[in-house]
């Protein structure tokens, strides 16, 4: 589903990722670790075309992401560090608005559903954005990401700031998606999370990724120890 | 219109509405504009009013001198009334015909050069220059400032409301952090945009339309003859003025720089084609074409003979006249009759024609001012659009210009109706009330052809930036 | 102290690396440039013109020849507005008000020929002066430099590092102040002595009175207007929360202050108390000058009473008795009432104006703007009251050598000569050339109080704000 093939981006001198080769299948989650300024959300920032790659490509679903822009984000759903929404609109209308941007248009009773099934307190849904809190938009975004029925799912530090509960019901999120076979790239700095909840796990390190293993295969301290060994080199 | 576009646009909707600060700036310049309407209603109103009054002070004039035949000849009073009616030695140089140039049914709505210029002169067959540059009474400050009428709403204040609603189109979602939620959209960040300025377009244009239906039908009947393609032309005008600054605001996002740069460059463009370029082309066009008004001052001399009993310098007077009239030669074994008046009638008419080379320099030199400015108006739509306003509603400077040749002719036309009668030693009868000269000016449809040009100026390059900006904003941002 | 010039300095460093800042203070520089040429250029070209022309018409005064002295009245002579030098600065209301006028017995003629008439209609969107330029770009730039003074250190954190650091909000906003002014004096002192080297260097004939105080006054007044600004940015910056609210919000100010304000107010002035149309204006002098003010006293009657004052108080029967020409004392007597009739009218107009523009002052204790334009205008002498005033030392010109002409008529020429009675040379050479000084500068700055009282209150207030929401303000966890 997702492929990169030598995807490399340099500014200037500056090699902010180098050759990275990764595919990613329908169903798995990959979580990218690595310290901050690795590249983690390079690679998701060129998989969504928002930069362009100086040289190698990224494919998704074997469409090259720059030459085929709008026909790859039709399939793709996306959640950044820190979701902001128009503080004017409900959640509910921002729900709307944003699956009616992508052709899906729901009624009102099934985007409350799907806003109730992403952890948003009823109350909640018809009130403005401004009133939420990181957690609640953060919801919001899962409802989107549901509700957009997107075979690729992207994730820049989806869980940072999120207080546990919140974190776990994410986890859910990720699970449904792996069982729906929806191809998942995380970027994130929890190891926990990485473990627990994903197939494939990969180290960054100053834009290279220098471990890749299928999460089944370490246990936690070995994760710790090997994350901290790339970090300390 | 396809759904996703509805949902744009429903969305932008509740924006919107909920925007406190947006809709407070639309009821202000609604609320503005109905001043504007009130304003230039008002002052036309005063000079409907004084029009009427000119006329009615005409009309009784002279239904005075018709009267002052049948009446009996019995005091001092009467004789000298009847004498000023039927003695055209008296006659050419007091009786008053008002020449009026009265403002269209919508001129409330861009005042132009009314309140400059005088709309009315009240003319004897004395010189026509000493009366033609008599000056209507008004406050220089508020000359200097300017009327607030609806052209000033629309010129002015309409693209603040443009540059205000779009002008964080792209940058305030980008600053707010709502932009990657954009991005990821299978529908381009560029026709996003473009359907938002469409809303805005709709909205802000309806409005200043609203408007202007408004004062329109405020100041007359929108399906008279002369009322129905000026009231077009106005709002095409409006329509394709809002065109160009959404063209431009499009032009200014398009290169996707921060809220901050967006409202500075948009108030530094509104700023350069209202203020600094007309403002430079001022000072540049007086530079390049001066006028020295000293020499016209002597026109408001009135000047008599050296000598009235000089028989020598009545000769040359009356020769002179001659060569200008050569219609009264044949009257001048009538000369000794009536000799004083003949030829101070001779004398001040004599007057203007001396005058004319200096007045004909002058207007040549206000043409060449105003041919000079017209070739700057393409690349300043603001001024051309105030322009064409003024030209639609017959306000602008060469309505008056005409108006002033109007006046000459007529000025004429009135010295041959006395001269005629005094050179050949006829009296006015009660009948040649009747076939006095009238003012007429002459209706030209001419300037439907210089509005449409404009038009034509405005709307390339409200296209030039529109497409500029199309190609600048990428189909998906980086 | 120390710390706000520490911050003064930093200020200053980091605003001479913006490129937007530095780009619009070349773009003010070169349009002062052009403006202060141009202004000189205009300057210069009107005054010789102006100079000329009196120096032909006081020739032809000279040179009209031998005459009867009422005859001279009647040939009268022309005056022309000097330009003073400071419009080289401040174009004021020059370009609304007529140039010449005609000076002859009997009747007040207008000033005729204001420039705007032969301008193209483009002269309603502005000239570029340099006063121009100081008052409406001016603040524009600071606004630019100062939007995001705080609301910039608000979004960056570096307030909360100021202030962690025991540095006070209210030493933070003086230093910004400080560095911004500094910068801007920069620009504005250059610029105030090149003005002041022009102006002596061109100034002849000497009009203006008290020059170099003007100057300086002028000078003062622009800084406290450039620094009423600067503290209104940085204030607004420190009450706003995002960096574009504050630039929105400066802005409207911006707008509000020099274009909707002055044009409202002015506007409004004129609905309220509405001008007499030039007409009636005429016609009610003529008909008080023939049927006495208020009706009560005819012409003829006041002649026929003078007659017999003046018979009784020389003891003798007729006229012709009298030791000096009655007919001359006639004239003379008609000629005063005659002013004093138009002292009266002139007088209700000039109230009326004054009405008008009081509206406009007392705008200007919430429109700075409005306060430094009516200051300016009055420093450069290009204002109404010293246009007002002009008109009155010509008014008095023309009765003072109006009165020389019916006097030597009266005391020199004898009852029913006419036609045998004649001066010469060295009458005329009588009749002093008319020269004029504008009022001090105490009398000028009389008439602009509430001007000068609304920028010292903006002043104060701007600064005790300023004080009181530094000490207010805290820095939350934003």
């Amino acid at each position: 589903m997702l492929k990169a093939d030598g995807l490399t981006k340099k500014y200037g001198a500056f090699t902010a990722l180098n050759a990275l080769d990764l595919e990613i299948e329908a169903g798995d989650i990959f979580c990218l670790l690595g310290a901050n300024g690795a590249g983690k959300s390079t690679t998701i920032n060129l998989f969504l075309n928002f930069i362009e790659a100086t040289s190698g490509s990224a494919t998704i679903n074997s469409m090259d992401v720059s030459k085929h822009a709008l026909e790859t984000k039709q399939i793709l759903s996306y959640i950044p560090e820190n979701l902001m929404l128009y503080p004017n609109l409900t959640g509910l209308e921002n729900l709307d608005f944003f699956c009616g941007l992508g052709g899906k248009n729901y009624s009102k009773d099934e985007l409350d559903i799907l806003l109730q099934q992403s952890g948003l307190q009823a109350d909640f849904i018809d009130k403005r954005v401004q009133n939420y809190s990181k957690g609640m938009r953060q919801k919001v975004g899962i409802a989107l990401a549901r509700a957009r029925e997107a075979k690729v799912l992207l994730l820049d530090e989806p869980t940072s700031g999120l207080d546990p509960k919140a974190s776990n019901e994410f986890s859910e999120l990720l699970l449904e998606m792996k069982n729906k076979g929806v191809a998942t790239l995380m970027a994130t700095h929890d190891l926990f999370r990485a473990k627990d909840t994903g197939t494939h796990i990969g180290i960054m390190k100053e834009g290279v990724l220098v471990e890749k293993f299928e999460s089944k295969d370490v246990s936690f301290q070995d994760l710790e120890k090997l994350y901290l060994k790339h970090m300390h080199n | 219109m396809n759904k996703v576009t509805k949902t744009i646009i429903r969305y932008e909707w509740a924006s919107f509405i909920r925007n406190k600060f947006q809709l407070l700036l639309l009821v202000i310049i609604f609320l503005f504009a109905m001043y504007a309407i009130y304003y230039g209603t008002s002052v036309i109103n005063t000079q409907l009013k004084t029009i009427t009054e000119v006329q009615k002070i005409e009309a009784d004039e002279f239904h005075q001198y018709q009267v002052s035949f049948d009446e009996e000849l019995n005091s001092v009073d009467a004789k000298r009334k009847k004498d000023i009616a039927s003695n055209p030695s008296y006659a050419w140089f007091r009786h008053g015909y008002h020449t009026v140039l009265p403002p269209h049914k919508y001129a409330a709505l861009a005042i132009g050069q009314r309140d400059l210029h005088p709309y009315y002169h009240r003319l004897t067959g004395m010189s026509l220059y000493y009366q033609l540059f008599e000056n209507e009474i008004s406050n220089p400050v508020k000359l200097y400032v300017g009327n607030f009428d609806l052209s000033f709403v629309i010129i002015y204040l309409v693209p603040l409301l443009i540059i205000a609603f779009t002008f964080g189109l792209y940058s305030i979602e980008e600053e707010s952090g709502v932009l990657a939620l954009l991005r990821i959209q299978s529908i381009s960040i560029r026709k996003i945009m473009l359907v938002r300025l469409m809303f805005y377009f709709m909205l802000i244009t309806g409005s200043a339309l609203l408007i202007s239906l408004i004062g329109l039908l405020v100041s007359g009947n929108l399906f008279a003859d002369e009322n129905l393609l000026a009231a077009l032309g106005w709002l095409a005008g409006v329509i394709l003025y809002s065109a160009f600054w959404f063209s431009l605001m499009f032009l200014i996002i398009s290169f996707l720089k921060n809220s901050a740069f967006n409202a500075i460059c948009a108030a530094g463009c509104w700023l350069l084609f209202l203020l600094v370029i007309p403002a430079v082309l001022n000072v540049w066009m007086v530079a390049k074409f001066p006028i020295d008004t000293t020499h016209l001052a002597e026109l408001t001399r009135r000047t008599g003979l050296e000598n009235e009993n000089d028989e020598k310098e009545q000769v040359e007077v009356l020769s002179e006249f001659l060569e200008y009239n050569p219609q009264y030669k044949a009257s001048d074994s009538l000369f000794h009759n009536n000799k004083y008046a003949k030829v101070y009638a001779a004398f001040t008419t004599l007057k203007d024609n001396h005058s004319k080379k200096d007045v004909d320099a002058y207007n040549r030199q206000i043409e060449k001012r105003n041919q000079w400015v017209k070739q700057f108006l393409w690349i300043n739509p603001a001024v051309n659009m105030q322009d064409t306003f003024a030209l639609i509603l017959k306000t602008d400077l060469n309505t008056f210009l005409s108006y002033q040749s109007a006046l000459s002719k007529f000025h004429k036309n009135i010295n041959t109706f006395y001269f005629d009668r005094l050179f050949w030693d006829k009296p006015i009868t009660q009948d040649d009330y009747s076939k006095r000269p009238v003012f007429k000016i002459e209706n030209s449809n001419e300037r439907w052809n210089q509005v449409l040009y404009s038009f034509l100026e405005i709307i390339f390059i409200s296209s030039l930036f529109g497409i500029l900006g199309f190609m600048k904003m990428k189909k998906t941002t980086h | 102290m120390k710390t706000s010039i520490l911050i003064a300095k930093k200020e200053i460093k980091i605003a001479l690396r913006e490129k937007l800042v530095l780009a619009l203070s070349c773009i003010i520089l070169v349009l002062l440039g052009i403006s202060l040429y141009t202004g000189v250029v205009a300057y210069k070209q009107q005054q010789e013109t102006i100079t000329n022309a009196q120096v032909e018409k006081r020739e032809e005064w000279l040179g009209q020849g031998d005459k009867h002295p009422h005859i001279a009245a009647h040939f009268g002579t022309f005056i022309f507005k000097p330009k003073t030098v400071l419009s080289l600065f401040d174009f004021g209301l020059d370009t609304y008000t007529g140039t010449s006028v005609y000076l002859e017995a009997h009747y007040q003629h207008q000033f005729m020929f204001r420039p705007a008439q032969d301008h193209s209609s483009m002269i309603r969107f502005g000239e570029l002066s340099s006063a121009l330029v100081l008052q409406i770009l001016m603040p524009l730039l600071i606004i630019f430099l100062a939007y995001a003074s705080f609301t910039k250190e608000k979004e960056r954190g570096t307030l909360r590092l100021l202030s962690s650091q025991g540095i006070t909000l209210t030493s933070v906003a003086w230093g910004k102040i400080i560095a911004y002014f500094i910068m801007l004096l920069a620009i504005l002192v250059p610029f105030a002595l090149s003005v002041l080297l022009i102006s002596y260097w061109l100034e002849t004939p000497d009009t203006v009175t008290d020059l170099g105080i003007r100057i300086v006054l002028l000078g003062a007044t622009y800084m406290v207007y450039i620094f009423i600004f600067i503290v209104l940015s940085v204030l607004v910056s420190l009450k706003s929360s995002v960096s574009r609210n504050a630039l929105l919000t400066l802005l409207t100010c911006w707008i509000l202050f020099t274009i909707i304000i002055p044009k409202t107010i002015a506007n409004f002035g004129e609905s309220l108390y509405p001008l007499p149309s030039m007409k009636i204006y005429k016609e009610a002098i003529l008909k008080d000058k023939e049927n006495g003010l208020e009706r009560k006293t005819p012409k003829a009657e006041r002649m026929a009473r003078l007659e017999k004052e003046l018979l009784a108080k020389h003891k003798v029967d007729s006229v012709q008795q009298l030791p000096f020409n009655f007919e001359g004392v006639m004239m003379q007597a008609g000629e005063e009432y005659g002013d004093k009739v138009y002292d009266v009218h002139w007088g209700r107009l000039l109230n009326i104006f004054h009405k008008q523009n009081k509206l406009g002052s007392y705008s200007s204790l919430v429109n700075p703007y409005m306060a430094l334009r009516n200051i300016s205008m009055g420093l450069s002498a290009t204002d109404l009251s010293t246009s007002i005033d002009f008109q009155k030392k010509v008014e008095n010109y023309r009765r003072s050598f109006i009165k020389k002409m019916n006097n030597d008529m009266a005391q020199n020429s004898k009852y029913g000569e006419f036609y045998e009675y004649s001066v010469g040379l060295d009458m005329w050479k009588s009749v002093e050339d008319f020269s004029y000084k504008t009022p001090s500068i105490y009398t000028t700055l009389k008439k602009y109080t509430i001007e000068l009282i609304a920028l010292l209150c903006w002043v104060i207030i701007l600064i005790s704000l300023l004080n009181y929401s530094t000490r207010k303000t805290k820095l939350t966890n934003e």
